[in-house]
């Protein structure tokens, strides 16, 4: 399905197709302030919540801004800004978990794919080849939505289909790290293989790793609020950005800050978490070092 | 097919070369198509075993609004055939489909071939024009951006590129409509539209935005692959001897740049192909995305399994057509190397 071309030239494309190269310091700090303004917001959220986000008053429906509800209120009554804040929580959880799993699988196998070759390198990358070819969001609409699974469900087949991706991006870094001199010091030295490949390996091309892992995050968040926005995985009242846009689209028109403000929160989230992936990428890699 | 055909060449010895290329390029198209049914096959068992396998199964979603009787359940499981045991109720699905009979919708009781033929424009020409913004305006922009490495328009290029490759479809989808359809009123805010123009205005928008979601993915491909390619000795080379800025961008970079951006064109069809669900719903144009949604959300596994069967042909069709692709702009792909 995947068309040849040399590893080389994938890992590179990759890498700078994560890479911004010298991100510019005000992205880096506004970016930085937005996701510590959201994890505060998932960790102290319930706090600050102007209103009980799940409290309906419907007697109060579909109300623009006003000084007692800052974006409104949606249709069914509910603080569209308490909402907000209580959804927090769910953008953070479940990107984080399939980012982790892509970063646990794709190093593990990435770099036993890369550094050990022959038999367990092919079927790896057979799989591998085989699953980068799927419509990943395409395919957890169809099992999310016909299974019928809320939140999790959709996490779990994320986290899945997100693996290939990883073991790739990271099995290419390993193919350049195994012919480096300082492997080939630690094998004549008599290191253990999985030490060469777990410690020293995995050191050297961290800052790849924890880049993707970021820009993970990004695309499940994404994946993650598409799902809701269509109806699937979050279920119907749960306090989640991608849903709270369907169930509120209907406002529009009258109260546009109050449907756009969780997309708004969503873009920004997604951007800064990518940002900051590049950032590391930038700042640690031996190829960021040098300035090219 | 193809090379036996065309016996005419002008030089007899390209000719022959000519030829013998043909001759194998029909033989690999002919091979990947091939590949086609086992594939197909593979997402018809998946798609049959997921929407059997499901908690409730096709009973509960033709219950659904039903007060249920012993004698009810015993005659849809009769006119369903759910009685059968499951490989045998596949094999009526599947042959039925060898014939182009993929049963009929069990909400709209439309058959799913007429409901998928009478939704499939808006889907096709959604994707078609988005690809094309996509490709005629994120590539020569990745180039530009290249062109420019480190300056500020790269910048500027690369946070564009970064915005739209971030952001949702539907997010997106939803700022276009509030802006160019409400506040500018430019852009119809429902529905397909009646008539050539009418529906040509109405899609105009949700296909810009399936358009720009792409852009940003071209674009940065565009410009990984250039940059990859302006480090290459034989750019360098090339500029030592005089030639042209243009001349080696455009005829030595960009067509080496353009091998790694057509590998990932697979991904941006498939991309692109999802994108339209979310922009189907956010504009609510009764398109295969939102077929797709419908039928899944309402357990409608007849429709389910045939959209499955047919996104999937579509996929697999686009893949094969852009490794076609492939060995046009890659010479050098020959005769053993591209046999996957």
């Amino acid at each position: 399905m995947v068309a040849p071309s040399s590893d080389a030239t994938t890992t590179k494309w990759f890498v700078r197709r994560i890479s911004l190269r010298r991100v510019p310091p005000i992205f880096m700090t506004m970016s930085v302030i937005v996701v510590g303004l959201i994890v505060f917001l998932a960790i102290f959220g319930s706090l600050i919540e102007p209103y009980d986000p799940f409290q309906q008053d419907l007697l109060d429906t579909s109300a623009s801004p006003s000084p007692e509800h800052w974006l409104g209120t949606d249709p069914l009554g509910r603080d569209i800004l308490s909402r907000i804040i209580a959804g927090a929580d769910s953008a953070i959880i479940g990107p984080f978990i399939v980012a982790f799993t892509g970063l646990l699988a794709g190093s593990g196998l990435g770099i036993l794919s890369g550094y050990m070759g022959g038999t367990a390198d092919m079927v790896i990358q057979r799989l591998v080849d085989f699953m980068f070819a799927l419509p990943g969001l395409l395919i957890a609409i169809v099992i999310v939505g016909v299974v019928g699974g809320g939140y999790w469900l959709a996490v779990l087949v994320l986290s899945i289909l997100n693996v290939a991706g990883g073991v790739r991006l990271i099995r290419g870094a390993a193919l350049e790290q195994r012919v480096l001199p300082y492997v080939e010091a630690a094998r004549t030295l008599g290191v253990p293989r999985w030490r060469i490949m777990y410690l020293h390996i995995w050191r050297n091309i961290s800052p790849i790793v924890f880049a993707n892992a970021a820009l993970d995050f990004a695309l499940a968040l994404v994946a993650l609020s598409s799902l809701s926005y269509l109806g699937l995985g979050s279920q119907p009242g749960e306090a989640e950005w991608g849903r709270m846009l369907s169930e509120n689209q209907s406002l529009l028109f009258s109260n546009p800050a109050g449907v756009l403000a969780p997309a708004l929160a969503i873009v920004f989230f997604a951007t800064s978490v990518t940002i900051i992936g590049d950032w590391i990428y930038d700042r640690f890699s031996y190829g960021g070092r040098t300035g090219r | 097919m193809l090379p036996e055909s065309s016996p005419e060449e002008a030089a007899p010895a390209e000719g022959a070369a000519e030829r013998k290329r043909r001759r194998w390029l029909a033989r690999y198209v002919a091979r990947r198509l091939l590949i086609l049914i086992p594939l197909v096959f593979l997402v018809s068992v998946a798609a049959f075993t997921l929407t059997h396998a499901a908690p409730g199964g096709p009973i509960a979603t033709l219950l659904e609004n039903a007060p249920t009787s012993p004698e009810q359940i015993e005659a849809i499981k009769e006119k369903y055939k759910l009685g059968d045991p499951l490989p045998v109720q596949y094999w009526d699905w599947i042959s039925g489909v060898a014939q182009g009979d993929f049963g009929r919708s069990i909400l709209t009781n439309e058959t799913v071939l007429n409901e998928i033929r009478s939704r499939l424009w808006v889907t096709l020409t959604l994707n078609i024009a988005g690809i094309a913004l996509a490709i005629l305006v994120g590539v020569p922009l990745g180039v530009l951006a290249a062109l420019r490495r480190g300056r500020f328009l790269d910048r500027a290029l690369v946070t564009v590129s970064v915005f739209f490759m971030s952001t949702p479809v539907f997010a997106l989808g939803l700022f276009a409509l509030y802006l160019f359809g409400f506040r500018a009123g430019l852009f119809p805010l429902f529905g397909p539209g009646e008539g050539l123009i009418d529906r040509i205005h109405h899609l105009a928008l949700p296909a810009i935005v399936l358009g720009l979601a792409g852009m940003g993915f071209t674009m940065r491909l565009t410009r990984a692959a250039m940059l990859e390619q302006f480090d290459m000795d034989y750019v360098a080379f090339a500029r030592a001897r005089g030639l042209g800025s243009f001349h080696v961008t455009s005829r030595y970079a960009f067509r080496n740049a353009l091998i790694p951006v057509t590998t990932a064109a697979g991904l941006l069809f498939t991309g692109l192909l999802t994108g339209s669900v979310l922009v189907e719903t956010v504009f609510g144009l009764p398109g295969l995305g939102t077929l797709l949604v419908s039928a899944v959300t309402g357990g409608d596994f007849t429709m389910v399994q045939g959209l499955l069967l047919f996104i999937a042909a579509w996929i697999i069709l686009v893949n094969i057509a852009v490794d076609v692709l492939y060995v046009f702009i890659d010479p050098r792909v020959e005769f053993d190397k591209a046999r996957g």
